[in-house]
């Protein structure tokens, strides 16, 4: 009877309790929404105009750029294996000579260092592998691992797999796959534990590196489109200062500022003016083929030029001795 | 049946609760866009895109290279899913989805000419799917 008039007042107030749990499903539900739901998506570069107006309004404070802006501003920057890439298709032999040597690795011993070499090893390891070099890409190979490890980043570079690939032939494809895939945690990581400041090392490094690459092969073989090449990194420097310049409070950050300006200076002569013509697409197997009509011009003169490659190559030397 | 009634709701309760704090797992579908890209092509960057708004990102692509994008969702096709590039002027260059065709693309190929700051906006439709992976490729 009494279990009767339980169901019973179960049955009366069902309604009552379906109608409460429907409205806590909805509260968890916009809560969580509130929580999580993103506002108005902005662009990187938006988001890096508002960090950067907040950081300039109080330059004593930690830095002011939030995890979202970094990270997209990082995955803004070019990888360094196009460039290397480019080397290699304009038929220009490998050249060991030009890279850092891996027997430097021990005269990293700063995170400072170790992150900006871990970003010039990085390119000197897509090169070599790009190139084939097994022997020189294990040798590279070591180095990253070292100072990713001086990071306390080594577990998430798999220098085993890395290693077998490396050592078997027709395993390009697979092998920088699986570089850039570590590359890419790093760096997730990094900004994950709030060490971002190390990430944008390990960037500027490796573009550096890849930067110095080109300026040494256009040195010996001119080519047009390596200069284009050196002439567009105009862009991509910008936006490195910009990632650096939350930083400057470290001195030693604040030196480096200090030298790419220089290479900014040199970098404010070359013009590159766009000619506009809209782009067109069509369909070929599923797959969308789109091709931006618009050109581009860089302009800058031979003496720019040389001037880009003495002061890349300082500050290189700075960081690599 | 009443207490059918009452797990129904609490089961339906646990699942709008699931929903909303499900993860978004990218890493499996970095891997289909990845092994999309075919031969011929390296891999460089990996978009996640989670929740309803999607996500922009922004990319340096160079003159005279040629990069492919890959979209990949719990869908085969990538259904719902689609990528809108600007260039730096902000004009939009192509989409992936043809909205009078209502046809999805699941990739986009890009002959590049000239240097500049693109912008990759990844945006959802028709769906209530809201995770996915851009995958960026350029060819060798």
């Amino acid at each position: 009877m009494k279990m009767y008039r339980a169901s019973t007042n179960l049955a009366m107030r069902f309604p009552s309790l379906l109608l409460q749990i429907g409205m806590l499903s909805v509260f968890i539900f916009l809560g969580l929404m509130g929580c999580n739901g993103p506002a108005k998506e902005k662009t990187g570069e938006e988001l890096l105009a508002e960090s950067k107006n907040q950081a300039n309004q109080d330059k004593n404070q930690t830095p002011a750029i939030s995890k979202e802006v970094l990270s997209d501003i990082v995955k803004s920057i070019p990888s360094p294996l196009e460039i290397s890439f480019l080397i290699k298709d304009l038929g220009i032999r490998y050249d060991k000579t030009i890279l850092n040597s891996a027997d430097n690795m021990s005269n990293y011993n700063t995170s400072f260092k170790q992150a900006l070499n871990l970003g010039i090893y990085s390119t000197d390891l897509g090169y070599a592998n790009i190139y084939e070099q097994t022997q020189d890409a294990l040798y590279y190979l070591t180095a990253v691992k070292n100072m990713a490890e001086g990071l306390k980043i080594g577990r998430f570079f798999d220098f085993n797999t890395i290693k077998e690939l490396a050592t078997k032939s027709n395993n390009l494809d697979s092998l920088l796959l699986v570089t850039n895939t570590n590359l890419e945690r790093i760096n997730e990581h990094l900004q994950e534990s709030g060490r971002a400041d190390l990430t944008i090392l390990i960037l500027t490094g490796g573009w550096l590196e890849a930067l110095y690459l080109t300026c040494e092969v256009a040195k010996k073989q001119p080519n047009e489109l390596l200069r284009n090449r050196i002439g567009e990194q105009k862009i991509i420097l910008e936006q490195l200062l910009l990632l650096l310049s939350f930083y400057e409070e470290n001195e030693s950050v604040k030196d480096l500022i200090n030298e790419l300006n220089e290479l900014q200076r040199i970098y404010d002569n070359v013009k590159i003016t766009y000619e506009y013509e809209e782009s067109t697409a069509e369909e070929e197997n599923g797959v969308l083929i789109v091709k931006d009509n618009t050109t581009s011009k860089i302009n800058f003169t031979e003496k720019d030029l040389d001037n880009i490659l003495s002061v890349s190559q300082k500050i290189r030397k700075k960081i690599i001795g | 049946m009443y207490l059918n009634l009452l797990l129904g709701g609490v089961l339906y309760l646990h699942l709008l609760i699931d929903t909303a704090f499900a993860q978004c797992n990218i890493e499996p579908l970095a891997e289909k866009g990845i092994k999309n890209l075919g031969n011929g092509y390296t891999f460089l960057k990996t978009y996640p895109v989670s929740g309803s708004e999607g996500k922009k990102y922004s990319y340096i692509f160079s003159q005279g290279t040629h990069y492919v994008i890959h979209l990949s969702n719990s869908s085969h096709n990538s259904l719902g899913v689609y990528i809108n590039m600007y260039d730096s002027n902000n004009r939009k260059i192509a989409s992936s989805y043809n909205q009078e065709t209502n046809t999805f693309y699941p990739a986009i190929s890009f002959d590049c000419q000239r240097t500049g700051i693109y912008q990759l906006e990844f945006k959802f439709i028709h769906t209530k799917d809201y995770c996915a992976a851009g995958v960026l490729g350029m060819r060798r």
